[in-house]
């Protein structure tokens, strides 16, 4: 900056008046532009990021939420969610008489020790929880007590507002919020970041109308039978979406603590593995039928059992004479089963079952997703056993996913949760052709109308399915009296939108059914109960006809007089 | 020169009074903005728990316990569901006597009908009346 010296004095007063003046104008603008520039700063701080800083800094706990983000079903259902909740801790150093604290708080707090709770307020450390968790009553009234060093604080509680119905696919949290079990647990990064990111809750495939139908036609069922358990599932035959996935008994998420029992906590859906008898003939026909092993009307001899090594394979209800395999399927043959697979040999076998990804654990999102047990040599023995599914046990997942890929055109996909899974993951291939699924269809639906299925026939739907009664396997052979029963359907079968995995365990028989405990009698009418409930959720149509066009010829080729 | 200082102080006030204004203004507005997202926070707290309180009140469980009480509703029985195709008395049926004015009476005295039964007709002429299909059984229209 330039300034007056002496050097500028002995200059004539004219001149000198004007270069003053022009002097102290250049002044004025420095210092205009000087404000000219504070009043921009001062603007531009007014509305700049500090602003919302600051007010963020101010804002309460409210900010805190979500910390995870909610989980939705495919009509938005609100399955989990993040609420505010209080939590009162102390600082014992400042807690004077921690006897006299610890009855007082005991007494307005439920499920708190005093014991438990003097011992925490008597210690040396500046801070200790004295209940997580509270409900809005209890905070009043340990707010009443007025004890000095008590101080309440905002926490997280995840909320399941479904309950138990969800249980098993949702899974729980921490008391920390980290995801312990189900799909919380298998997307605990991913539900952060969406939280934080603000990008809306996770969507998952199951419609929860379907999931309460399941739940309480399984827990009809299974209280009917007294089962020790049961699980159910339905699946979107064309794309493999999961739209309810149940599993009995179950527990809680709200308070996952409080169920009894570690069984409780198996998802006998998706992690059980089972042996499932014989809805594995549904396999064995396929794969007859799709490498052309045996045509409709080749017959099998099942006049006696079957000797091989050390076990022998008998029918449930013998027909003793030679079956085609309609007959073989609808009567569910062990004999006529493990005479087809014979004929296919056990490579040809095990790679059809390996296609259908039933040898190996499933790629889907639960944790508590179960590896299937197969048998370590695939001989003659095994390939038998397995032909009408023995000596293999896979989840209840496996068999819906695998047997929607038989009935829809023969596409199997791989099994999701999600609405909208990620496509990349899609893993979707032709498994078997549109004919052998068209025979597969037919087959099921011919169970149904006159086979061991008969009472899975819901009216209007055009039900398809399997039967399968497996005893289970004890130390050293199979307990006659504890069965796994399952029943395995498709509806409508002529063009199949849904599939229906439902199973028992260890049903026992009653009156209604002569004391039969076989899937027939325990199992399929679940469907029978279901199907009529779901589709119109579902949206599926009633049938126009009573039959599949091809299970007519089919009822043609069996032989009249065992016709019942 | 004199007036020089004069303006020069006078702007000084007027732009020292103005910042002080601006600052203020400034001060009052985060306040708002503060007090505002706190109230977008605190909502969006309470809408959460509303939605989770609604989540409980629609569980599929309970509004089944209520309509099991309160409402006299079944599943859809198959027979209730029918296309559009199958309805009797559709346009094409009617030949546009849905669109006719109706009568009150029959022009004839022998074709006069119970009037309860009349509500539900088809606005007919003479003996040409088309007749009444029950397409749904009770219960049904949903």
């Amino acid at each position: 900056m330039r300034t007056i010296t002496a050097q500028d004095t002995p200059i004539a007063p004219g001149r000198t008046l004007r270069s003053v003046r022009s002097r102290i104008i250049f002044t004025v603008m420095l210092f205009g532009l000087a404000f000219a520039g504070l009043s921009v700063r001062v603007v531009d701080l007014g509305l700049s990021a500090e602003a919302s800083a600051w007010s963020a800094a101010r804002s309460g706990a409210a900010d805190m939420l979500p910390a995870r983000a909610d989980i939705v079903d495919r009509n938005g259902t609100l399955l989990a969610t993040d609420l505010k909740t209080i939590s009162i801790s102390a600082n014992p150093q400042k807690v004077q008489h921690s006897g006299e604290a610890a009855q007082q708080l005991a007494q307005v707090l439920g499920g708190v020790d005093p014991a438990v709770l003097e011992h925490r307020l008597s210690s040396t450390s500046s801070f200790a929880w004295i209940k997580r968790k509270v409900t809005p009553e209890e905070q009043h009234a340990v707010n009443q007590l007025g004890i000095p060093g008590i101080t309440f604080r905002d926490e997280i509680q995840r909320l399941y507002p479904q309950g138990s119905l969800t249980a098993h696919v949702v899974g729980y949290n921490s008391i920390d919020n980290e995801g312990l079990s189900g799909l919380e647990r298998a997307f605990d990064e991913e539900l952060r970041d969406r939280a934080a990111d603000n990008e809306g809750p996770l969507r998952l495939a199951l419609d929860m109308r379907v999931q309460h139908a399941m739940h309480e036609e399984l827990g009809a069922a299974m209280r009917q039978f007294n089962a020790a358990g049961a699980a159910g599932i339905v699946m979107d035959a064309r794309t493999s979406q999961v739209v309810a996935l149940v599993s009995l008994p179950d527990f809680d998420p709200n308070d996952p603590g409080s169920a009894a029992a570690d069984r409780q906590y198996m998802n006998r859906a998706s992690q059980g593995v089972y042996e499932m008898g014989s809805t594995f003939k549904t396999y064995t026909m396929a794969l007859a039928l799709e490498h052309g092993v045996a045509s409709m009307d080749d017959a099998y001899d099942a006049t006696h059992p079957i000797q091989i090594s050390r076990f022998t394979i008998r029918d449930d209800h013998p027909k003793a004479r030679w079956l085609n395999l309609p007959e073989i399927f609808m009567y569910s043959s062990n004999i006529g089963t493990a005479r087809i697979v014979a004929d296919a040999g056990n490579g040809l076998q095990k790679d059809f079952m390996q296609t259908l990804g039933l040898l190996n654990r499933p790629d889907f999102e639960l944790p508590e997703t179960g590896t299937p047990m197969v048998p370590e040599n695939w001989r003659n023995v095994q390939s038998m056993t397995v032909s009408y599914g023995y000596g293999i046990a896979v989840s209840g997942l496996q068999v819906a996913n695998s047997i929607a890929a038989l009935v829809n055109g023969g596409t199997l996909h791989r099994p999701t949760l999600l609405l909208n899974p990620d496509a990349r993951d899609d893993i979707s291939r032709q498994v078997i052709s549109a004919e052998t699924s068209e025979q597969v269809q037919a087959l099921m639906r011919l169970v149904v109308e006159k086979g061991t299925g008969r009472n899975a026939d819901a009216p209007g739907y055009l039900v398809g399915g399997k039967t399968g009664t497996a005893e289970k396997s004890t130390y050293g052979g199979y307990n006659r009296d504890a069965l796994v029963t399952s029943f395995v359907a498709a509806f409508p079968i002529d063009d199949p939108q849904y599939v229906v995995f439902v199973m028992l365990d260890e049903p026992k028989g009653n009156e209604s059914t002569y004391g039969f405990a076989g899937a027939g009698w325990t199992a399929a009418p679940i469907v029978r109960g279901l199907v009529p409930r779901i589709a119109p959720l579902l949206g599926v149509a009633p049938s126009k006809d009573d039959s599949h066009p091809m299970t007519r010829e089919l009822v043609r080729m069996i032989t009249p007089e065992v016709r019942s | 020169m004199k007036h020089i200082s004069l303006i020069t102080f006078l702007i000084l006030l007027v732009v020292s009074y103005g910042f002080y204004q601006l600052q203020y203004e400034v001060e009052l507005r985060q306040d708002r903005v503060a007090k505002l997202e706190n109230q977008i926070a605190q909502d969006k707290a309470d809408i959460k728990v509303l939605e989770a309180e609604w989540a409980l009140l629609s569980r599929p469980k309970r509004l089944q316990q209520l309509s099991d009480r309160f409402l006299e509703l079944a599943p859809i029985d198959p027979s209730q569901i029918r296309s559009v195709d199958e309805l009797a008395m559709r346009e094409e049926h009617l030949e546009g006597a849905a669109f006719a004015p109706r009568q009150e009476k029959a022009p004839t005295g022998e074709d006069e009908t119970p009037p309860a039964l009349a509500v539900a007709e088809v606005p007919s002429v003479g003996a040409e009346r088309l007749p009444l299909v029950p397409v749904f059984n009770r219960g049904a229209g949903q």
